[in-house]
């Protein structure tokens, strides 16, 4: 029989608030110019604060398109950096200060990336890990100045995109007085929780389903969740000073295999609790099921859907407007040559 | 490196290590069952971790190449400071333990007294990054009500995958 102290905790209710988001913005611009206008309208909404922070990478590297790189560089797997000519990264300066209007903005040089010690080898993991540090230590640094705290934290990449457009008005309307508490929610009992899509979602029937895995294109973290991911992310980024990394690691990867094992894995270390995002309505916003709930029988819900923009998706390599494109619209966009080219390396 | 994170006193004027320094205002503080040691005075000493990331970046922070001195007053860290360099770096090491001896003549396990203490910059944020998760709860205060400072630094420990220790354990050798 528990005590009354037990029965009364048990009783409290906990529910998450959200009223100032900061969007942290990092890596390479890419196809930068052809998201501005979806982005600054996907984060657009009524009663909440939103607040942009950008760091920026000056050159472009092709990782994972084994087979634009097959095409273009006769090797599947491109880790060089190709530099940005001056002017170029000045215009995607601009553009970013323009239209995103930051906080607070920084240049990543690449100068500074390569004098971390084994960056230039496989740890292509860890060139994300020093991406997020920095933009979210960039975050800290105005909240430390301004004294606020941010209830939401979105890492967003410039040239991403999430369908639905309704996605992260959804998404906060599913957090805003959400107890965390309570049965068939997030079930964290904290409000301080990481939200990101498993990979299976992308990747399918790759048997990743039980391996540590989260999809690093739309990832959230609720309260200072994301701050400590990134402490504990530092541990792991080769230092100019010392690395930790053995032979073996530097070839094999260190301490994580690729970058959607170490955002489960940092955050499985540092007992962040984790969730999937909701699944969602297609084209009607704000109506959601959290996991676990089951799904309403005549609206199926889907899941969130973030994705990379490329020109050569499209066949004649021009990216339409896709911020005049509906919901509706853009998922034919998705089906007919997004997905196909992305999932095919192009 | 090593870095020195003061929030209490203003006369902290010379040290070998430099200096981060800013100071705590428990006037505001809204959260009294932490006796100013984990919201007011680990706000500041974020706001040093914060600074010192701001000067020095990952080259100089990341893969625990890093120590940090935290303090709220003068303290002398040499003997903290030998003793935390043959200790892993995912350790924090505490000036001194809190010690009680119950009704029943029970110890009880010791806990730390974050007054002073040494540590790597990533866990040195891991632990004073604490008074966002109780600014976090800002709108509900009774779900912290009955917490304690002493439970919820040991809980905070316990989470980060963070070892710790004291100089008085290495007295007891």
């Amino acid at each position: 029989m528990p005590n009354k102290k037990w029965r009364d905790e048990q009783l409290q209710d906990s529910r998450i608030k959200i009223k100032n988001v900061a969007v942290c913005m990092y890596g390479q611009y890419r196809t930068g110019d052809a998201c501005i206008e979806s982005i600054k309208q996907f984060y657009k909404m009524d009663g909440i604060n939103v607040d942009f922070f950008c760091s920026l990478k000056e050159y472009e590297t092709t990782y994972t398109r084994h087979k634009y790189n097959k095409e273009k560089f006769d090797y599947e797997y491109a880790k060089d950096q190709q530099h940005l000519p001056e002017d170029a990264v000045k215009y995607q300066t601009k553009q970013i200060l323009e239209h995103y209007k930051p906080k607070k903005f920084k240049l990543y040089t690449t100068e500074y990336e390569n004098e971390l010690r084994d960056i230039k080898k496989s740890i292509l993991q860890s060139k994300v890990l020093a991406g997020w540090t920095e933009v979210i230590m960039l975050k800290q640094k105005y909240e430390a100045e301004a004294d606020i705290t941010y209830d939401l934290v979105v890492m967003q990449r410039y040239d991403v995109l999430v369908w639905p457009m309704h996605a992260f008005e959804t998404m906060v309307h599913s957090l805003m007085d959400n107890p965390v508490n309570k049965r068939q929610t997030f079930c964290t009992a904290d409000k301080n929780l990481i939200l990101y899509q498993p990979i299976e979602i992308i990747r399918r029937y790759n048997g990743t389903m039980m391996f540590p895995n989260g999809q690093d294109l739309w990832v959230m973290g609720v309260g200072n969740a994301l701050d400590v991911w990134v402490y504990d992310a530092l541990e792991h980024i080769p230092s100019k000073h010392s690395s930790n990394h053995s032979m073996h690691k530097i070839y094999r990867g260190y301490p994580q295999i690729d970058t959607h094992e170490m955002i489960a894995g940092i955050s499985s270390k540092m007992n962040i609790p984790k969730s999937m995002f909701p699944y969602i309505a297609r084209y009607t916003p704000n109506v959601y099921t959290y996991p676990l709930q089951t799904h309403p029988p005549k609206a199926p819900l889907v899941p969130i859907a973030p994705f990379p923009v490329r020109a050569e998706y499209w066949p004649d390599g021009v990216i339409p407007q896709l911020e005049k494109l509906t919901n509706e619209e853009l998922e034919k966009e998705y089906d007919a040559n997004i997905f196909p080219g992305w999932s095919g390396g192009i | 490196m090593i870095l020195l994170s003061v929030t209490g006193a203003t006369s902290f004027n010379h040290s070998t290590y430099e200096i981060f320094k800013t100071k705590r205002n428990d006037t505001v503080n809204p959260w009294l069952q932490y006796e100013h040691s984990l919201y007011t005075n680990f706000k500041a000493h974020w706001t040093n971790g914060v600074n010192m990331y701001d000067k020095y970046g990952q080259h100089e922070l990341a893969n625990n190449c890093s120590t940090v001195c935290a303090t709220t007053d003068p303290y002398d860290f040499d003997y903290l400071l030998d003793r935390f360099n043959k200790l892993p770096k995912n350790t924090i090491i505490f000036d001194h333990m809190f010690r009680v001896i119950d009704d029943v003549g029970h110890y009880p396990e010791p806990t730390p007294t974050p007054n002073t203490f040494v540590t790597s910059y990533s866990c040195f944020m891991k632990l004073v990054s604490v008074w966002k998760w109780i600014d976090s709860y800002k709108n509900e205060p009774q779900m912290l009500a009955g917490d304690t400072s002493r439970q919820l630094l040991q809980r905070t420990l316990w989470q980060r995958n963070i070892q710790w220790t004291s100089l008085e354990d290495f007295y007891a050798e």
